[in-house]
Order: C-alpha cells, then structure tokens, then sequence
C-alpha cells in the first residue's frame, strides 16, 4: 500500500467520524432549544452532510481501486476512531466496559472482513 | 459509558425501534444496490467513474430510498443517545446484511464469517446490556 493510499483511506475515516460528529452535535442543539441563532443551528447539521458526502464519493473512489476484503479491515476500525472522535470532540465519557465492546464489534468487523 | 449519566436522562430506555429501524433499512438499502448493480446494461454514453450508470437501474432508486429512510431513524437515535453508544448499537447492520444476502442474494455465509457475526453481536451486548438492565429496574 503507497501511502498515499493510507492518507486518503484515513482522510475518508476521518470524514465519516467528523460528519457524524456534527450530525450529533446538530441533534443536540435542537434538543436543547438553545436561543441561537437558526443559521447557528443549522450549520453542523449542514457541514455534517457535507462530510458525509465527501466520505461517500471518497470510499466509492477507493473501492474502485481495490478489492472490498483489501478495504473492508480499514471501515471495521471506524468504531475505534469514532470512540476518540466522540470522547475529544463531544467529551462523551468512555468506559472499560464500551470500549471491550467496541473492540469486539471492531475484531468480529476483522473476522468478517477476512472471510471474503 | 454509564447510562445514569448519559444525554438519555428524559428517556433511559433504548430507542429499540429506531436502532433495528435504520439497521434494517441500512440493509434493505444494500441488498436493493446490489441487485441493482447486478442488473445494470452496459451503457457506454454515460460516465461509469463514479457509478453514475447504476441510476437507471429501478432497484437503485429503491436502495437510496430506504437509506434515505435510514437517515431519518438515525437521526433520531443519534437525539437519543450518545454518539458512541448509538454508532456502535446500529453496528448490528452487519450482523443483518450477511443474513440478508443469504436469504435474498443467494449468498453464503462461511463458517468463519458467522463466527466474526458473533463476535460482532457480543460487543453489542455488551454495551447494550448495562441499559438494559437499567431498564429492568424502571
């Protein structure tokens, strides 16, 4: 694998966490009800989409580079990535507990990948 | 992540419908794409780099329907829990896409992959499994 390669494939990772981490925060601010602006409201909800389509045409880019079981490991480790994005950006508390679980979806994720 | 202290603290319960919801329609979504990506002509005219030719396909449209349809549940968990929580509960999609594969596509699922379903489904439960509980007790 060029590197490259490696850059663009956590760039692609690294989208999907930042768009779902906006998407999160954009829920959040309408539960709160906060007195913000709308257009304040609606910007993370917007640049959360935004992500997620750039993450989309960028996955779709590199699928056509290689084969599924090469790339599918790399989606399995979005868990791990998404459990830091979430615990920096949104402080959300991480627990011995979630993260075995996490592991487990992230190593099962592997298995299934290897399988192909 | 304790659910006592999670952003849940109006509803402590798990939004069961709307994970399986979006699980299931995640799937559907895949299995639509799919079989439309089997079926789509061999049309020259239109640009194939970025997939483009799989729209003329009907079971394309249906597949982005349902995950359109997806995103609206997803959405709604993510109101309801933490994105940690949340990410990893809808996680159980790949446990549903190999099942569907096999029961519509015709697909197998070897026995290494059902032991990697498994292994998948245990991390599940046990992050879900504390709320679970917490449930009982209300």
């Amino acid at each position: 694998m060029s590197s490259w390669f490696l850059v663009l494939v956590i760039l692609s990772q690294a989208c999907m966490v930042g768009g779902q981490i906006f998407l999160k925060h954009a829920m959040n601010n309408n539960a709160e009800e906060s007195n913000t602006p709308r257009w304040k409201q609606t910007a993370p909800f917007v640049y959360g989409i935004g992500l997620m389509t750039l993450w989309f045409f960028l996955w779709l880019w590199l699928l056509s580079q290689v084969e599924l079981s090469y790339l599918y490991p790399f989606d399995a480790l979005s868990p791990l990535f998404m459990a830091f994005g979430a615990s920096v950006a949104l402080k959300e508390k991480m627990t011995p507990r979630l993260w075995l679980g996490i592991s487990l979806i992230a190593g099962g994720l592997l298995i299934v990948g290897a399988s192909q | 992540m304790n659910p006592a202290s999670s952003h849940t603290n109006a509803k402590t319960s798990l939004p069961y419908w709307e994970v399986i919801s979006c699980a299931l329609f995640v799937t559907a979504s895949e299995v639509c794409l799919k079989k439309g990506a089997d079926n789509i002509p061999d049309l020259h005219a239109l640009p194939d780099w970025a997939g483009t030719q799989g729209l003329v396909s009907g079971w394309v449209w249906v597949g982005i329907v349902c995950y359109l349809i997806s995103f609206v549940f997803w959405l709604r968990v993510l109101k309801l829990l933490p994105l940690n929580i949340a990410f990893n509960l809808v996680n159980i999609e790949h446990i549903f896409v190999p099942l569907a594969s096999y029961l519509f596509l015709g697909e197998m699922i070897t026995p290494m992959r059902a032991v990697g379903i498994g292994v998948v489904l245990l991390g599940i439960w046990v992050i879900a499994e504390p709320y679970c509980r917490l449930e009982e007790r209300m």
